[in-house]
């Protein structure tokens, strides 16, 4: 034990000699440049930067491609989060959490703030998980084993039940919500049975409703029709806008700080489990939040800056959650860390689950990387953030055809594919609509996200059980799994419950 | 709490209701797949929006209109699911038959009767007002042809020429803004779109049917 | 990088026929080859041809590039449909996995492509498969597995559609083993978790990718389908009787469009067969010890047509599965 946390140490040190030089700092900046570009803008996304970015690094040393490419793979949440405050568009589906009081705070003109909050939200959160990968480095492997199919349906089902609870006193609307959710994952291409569903012969859909294409309709171009529809601006507020501070916006994150420090755990632990991903943590970690705080002083959904911090503390600490797997058996936690052990395949590394202990260098330069790129996209974006909340204050018919096109052109640009923009114009139909009758698209979302999972490890798990239900029961994690779901769909009704009581005691005491 | 009585009329239309959709669970369960089933589907649809509507309030029947929307969707997704059989189904069923209960509930929710009140309560229903509501239809209508024009658009002319032409007429003809500022935002969404896209990242966007086939037309 | 001619395109047509024309004259390729992958970016099919397409380029006349193009989806179906449906010019070319295209054809499955007409350029590579169990299971040998008449074994697979399901059921076949299937592993290396974990008993590998679980005493090979056992200790097919599970095999095949005409085919073909055998190519193939097996395109058809008559043969086998 001693050993192994001394050669790490040592590993970390001969790492860090690369970060004193000026052409690595270059790569990595630059590096964190092309992610903060490719996260705010819908439709591409890390792992677009980085495949992007492999043949440039075919001349480099492998200390400088991973600084490159590192730096891209960790800004990508942090600029994410810039539109889906400004614009209510999830740069990447990460980021989809953070619309929900993001975008409230920006329609306040408040957007400053907001992305201030999310930076360093982003910043600490990724910190976090580094640090909290480092800690767990010597048991990573059994965090990784804890995880079969019957966890993966109970942490989905779990995510599901949370969720529900957290729409407050839209239930039966988020329910349905969530029942279309689970419909659009049915589409397309069923590992399970082999065979395609509900695709009616178009190719687009082949693969399933992509997330990235329906997000940006769901949220980019419905949240254009619902402006344009009104007229006037995101913020009428153009006086807010002018007087708000970024500072106000980092201020929040520390007066919060169990709100981020509950957040960077569940976003660490979540990436830990490989094919889950950030989407789901940054939702959890909004829900959790929801429900850490049943007295708002601002209802979740209406601009409440720890709705805010919560997503975003969670989907950057997932970068260095992801890299547990990656360590402990060679294998990527996360789409961006499978493309990048593949470039690193082309330089010669061999990921493996022998990685930690035959290319040390490779690793500890990986995590210092994502430590110094989320510190440096963070500032870049802060020192951005007021000149970027001025985009609220224009006018509906110039953003809203703007925002509309090059929303579609993201959306093509994911997969070069033409079905992706129609995708994309059905969802903001559908979004709208949802906006309009009020029906939550969060729920609608984490369905999506979660449906195909939850159908495809429910019948792993049986067949591992041969059939039986009973392999939810006898397993540690799966309890703990069903206990937190229970926990979840009961807490509000308990809660209620006391107040209740608390109410008629004091009416009682009165008396 | 006091709900509107429920009349005969209403009774009947629920019963209906039931009893189509009774109907429709049966076939399927006996295999029998066929377009004509939409007749008992349609025919309890019906039924039940005629049992239902005079008990909603007027301000919410659009509402009323898309919860109703919602459920003939959910019936036809399972009459699609139905087509499968033993584990494709599985999932998609239970997911469809929930669907249904909670869209049941949905409408219900929406009456003013004792049992809509009760819903309310439990699962504490809509927001007295929609944020939707007071908004009008015509301005709805002419953004969503709006953005369809935008897909139609781009399919026939691609990305570079029809981005900037859509944000153009977007500008001059609905925003009223001068042709100047109009042709300023066109050119400057192609400038972005372009350099990001074609130069910087090397996208090739799509290009455009009509655009190709000319291409096509003019080349040997 | 690209030639600027396409970007004016786009705006004027007419310019096109300008800048082009001449490019005509000089015959194929006059424009960029795209070299279409039919899975994600990160995997054994993408490496292939990142490494290779800058190699290819190299041994094509008129300075062209080869660049790699992702179209994931449909378990490779997806790539193959759009490459079926593409002009037949040549300017697309996409790795195959083979088996796995051929499986729906035989089994009679409807997809939009007859994978029959495609035009075959070449192979890049042949995997064999190694039989491996899970250290921590309660079968350690292939001579175990087999006795154990009455024993149903977990085998994790992507889906009934992949090559993983079809060697797996062929293999149970041949070697007379009960197997239940577990769908929905998307990616070999959860598959290799499910056997660490012990939720599965066994599955096939291909050699190398072994090797790297084997390092750190996780999984354990018990049966090489090799003509020469690569794991010491380790027994081959033939020695245990059965020869004719070497002829399981996951070929990396290039192909083209259907109705590509020779002269472009042959251009295309010697390209990829001199970029296989490229020093570059060589060297790297014997650092990292992943497989390279150049066919040229006739040498292909050929193989291809006895595969398909072997897995012809478990037509019936693989329906049942089902």
């Amino acid at each position: 034990m001693l050993d192994s946390i001394l050669s790490m140490a040592n590993a970390l040190g001969t790492a860090s000699l690369h970060f004193l030089a000026f052409k690595p700092m270059l790569y990595l900046v630059a590096g964190t440049c092309i992610g903060l570009l490719f996260g705010a803008i819908p439709g591409l996304g890390g792992t677009t930067a980085l495949a992007l970015l492999i043949p440039l690094t075919y001349g480099m040393d492998k200390p400088d491609a991973i600084m490159l490419m590192g730096g891209s793979m960790a800004a990508t949440s942090t600029g994410g989060s810039v539109s889906a405050i400004l614009l209510n568009t999830p740069g990447i589906a990460p980021n989809a959490a953070t619309t929900f009081d993001g975008f409230p705070l920006a329609s306040q003109g408040r957007a400053g703030e907001a992305i201030g909050a999310a930076a360093t939200a982003s910043a600490m959160g990724g910190l976090i998980g580094v640090i909290s990968l480092l800690v767990v480095i010597p048991i990573a492997k059994e965090i990784v084993l804890l995880f079969s199919p019957p966890e993966f349906f109970l942490l989905a089902v779990f995510g599901l039940c949370a969720i529900a609870v957290s729409t407050g006193t839209r239930l039966l609307q988020g329910l349905i919500a969530a029942i279309f959710g689970f419909i659009c994952a049915f589409v397309g291409f069923d590992y399970v049975s082999g065979i395609v569903r509900y695709t009616y012969g178009v190719d687009a859909l082949w693969d399933g409703i992509k997330l990235v294409p329906a997000l940006i309709g769901l949220f980019a171009i419905s949240q254009m029709i619902d402006l344009a529809v009104k007229g006037g601006s995101i913020s009428d507020d153009a006086l807010q806008v002018k007087i708000q501070k970024v500072t106000d916006g980092i201020r929040q994150v520390f007066r919060n700080w169990s709100t981020m420090l509950v957040g960077s755990g569940i976003g660490t632990f979540i990436g830990a489990v490989p094919g889950v991903g950030g989407t789901v943590a940054a939702f959890l970690s909004y829900s959790t939040q929801v429900q850490r705080d049943p007295n708002p002083d601002v209802p979740y959904g209406k601009g409440n800056i720890r709705g805010v911090i919560a997503p975003e503390s969670a989907n950057n600490a997932k970068d260095g959650g992801s890299l547990i797997p990656t360590l402990a058996f060679g294998i990527p936690g996360s789409a961006e860390t499978a493309v990048f052990l593949g470039a690193m395949v082309l330089h010669g590394l061999e990921p493996g689950p022998r990685l930690l202990f035959e290319h040390e260098d490779v690793v500890f330069t990986l995590v210092l990387t994502l430590t110094i790129a989320c510190v440096v996209a963070t500032l870049i974006v802060l020192a951005l953030a007021k000149p970027m909340a001025y985009l609220t204050l224009v006018d509906a018919h110039i953003l809203a055809p703007t925002v509309t096109v090059v929303a579609l052109v993201g959306a093509y640009a994911l997969q070069g594919e033409f079905g992706d923009v129609v995708i994309a114009m059905v969802f903001a139909v559908i979004g709208y609509l949802m906006i309009r009758f009020d029906y939550p698209r969060i729920t609608f979302t984490i369905a999506l996200v979660l449906g195909e999972i939850t159908e495809r490890s429910f019948f792993q798990a049986m067949g591992i059980s041969d059939g039986s239900l009973g392999i939810f029961l006898t397993r540690t994690v799966s309890l703990i799994l069903i206990v937190l779901c229970i926990a979840t769909l009961l807490i509000p009704s308990f809660r209620s419950f006391m107040r209740k009581r608390k109410a008629a005691e004091a009416a009682g005491g009165a008396r | 709490m006091n709900g509107a009585p429920i009349t005969m009329p209403t009774k009947l239309g629920a019963g209906v209701f039931a009893l189509a959709l009774a109907a429709f669970a049966m076939l399927h369960l006996q295999a029998v797949h066929q377009t004509i089933l939409a007749v008992p589907a349609a025919i309890g649809w019906a039924a039940a929006l005629y049992a239902v509507r005079p008990m909603v309030q007027k301000e919410k029947h659009s509402s009323l209109y898309f919860a109703f929307g919602v459920m003939a969707f959910l019936i036809f997704f399972l009459h699609e699911t139905y087509e499968f059989t033993g584990k494709v189904r599985y999932f998609p069923l239970i997911v469809g038959w929930t669907g249904v209960a909670l869209s049941v509930l949905d409408i219900l929710s929406l009456t003013e009767t004792r049992i809509g009140h009760a819903i309310h309560t439990v699962f504490g229903g809509k927001l007295e007002e929609a944020p939707g509501e007071g908004r009008k239809p015509m301005r709805e209508i002419a953004c969503f042809v709006a953005m369809a024009m935008s897909v139609v658009l781009i399919w026939l002319l691609g990305f570079l020429i029809a981005s900037p032409l859509f944000v153009f007429l977007w500008m001059r003809m609905w925003g009223g803004k001068t042709l100047r500022s109009s042709l300023y935002g066109g050119v400057f969404t192609l400038a972005f779109i372009w350099v990001l896209f074609e130069w910087l990242l090397q996208y090739e966007l799509y290009r455009g049917e009509l655009v190709l086939w000319l291409m096509d037309m003019i080349q040997p | 990088m690209k030639p600027a001619y396409r970007l004016g395109a786009a705006l004027i047509a007419g310019a096109t026929l300008a800048v082009a024309a001449p490019a005509w004259a000089a015959g194929f390729p006059e424009k960029d080859i795209t070299f279409i992958i039919p899975y994600g970016p990160g995997g054994g099919f993408d490496t292939y041809v990142r490494k290779i397409a800058p190699v290819m380029q190299k041994h094509l006349p008129n300075k062209v590039n080869v660049v790699p193009k992702n179209i994931a989806g449909a378990g490779g179906n997806k790539a193959a449909a759009q490459l079926y449906r593409a002009k037949p010019d040549g300017y697309q070319i996409a790795i195959f996995n083979m088996p796995g295209m051929l499986l729906d054809k035989i089994l009679g499955r409807k997809v939009a492509f007859d994978v029959d007409k495609f035009e075959w350029l070449g192979r890049i590579a042949q995997s064999k498969y190694v039989l491996a169990v899970g250290t921590k299971g309660k079968h350690q040998s292939v001579q175990d597995l087999m006795k154990a008449k009455k024993a149903t074994f977990k085998y994790a697979i992507t889906s009934p559609a992949s090559t993983s399901y079809v060697a797996g059921k062929i293999m149970g076949d041949i070697l007379g083993m009960n197997i239940n299937f577990l769908a929905g592993y998307k990616s070999s290396a959860k598959i290799s978790l499910s056997l660490v974990r012990g939720d599965t008993d066994l599955s096939l590998f291909n050699t190398r990718s072994l090797a790297k679980w084997m390092k750190s005493g996780e999984l354990k090979p018990v049966l090489s389908f090799e003509k020469k056992s690569p794991f010491k200790g380790v027994p081959t097919a033939a020695e245990i009787g059965h020869p004719e599970l070497e002829l399981l095999t996951i070929e990396r095949v290039v192909g083209t469009t259907p109705g590509v005409s020779d002269k472009i085919q042959k251009v295309l073909s010697d390209a990829l067969f001199a970029a296989l055998n490229d020093p570059e190519i060589q060297g790297w193939h014997k650092k990292t010890k992943r497989p390279i097996d150049p066919l040229s395109g006739e040498e292909t058809k050929k193989m291809l047509q006895a595969s398909k008559v072997f897995y012809s043969k478990y037509k019936d086998t693989l329906k049942t599965g089902k």
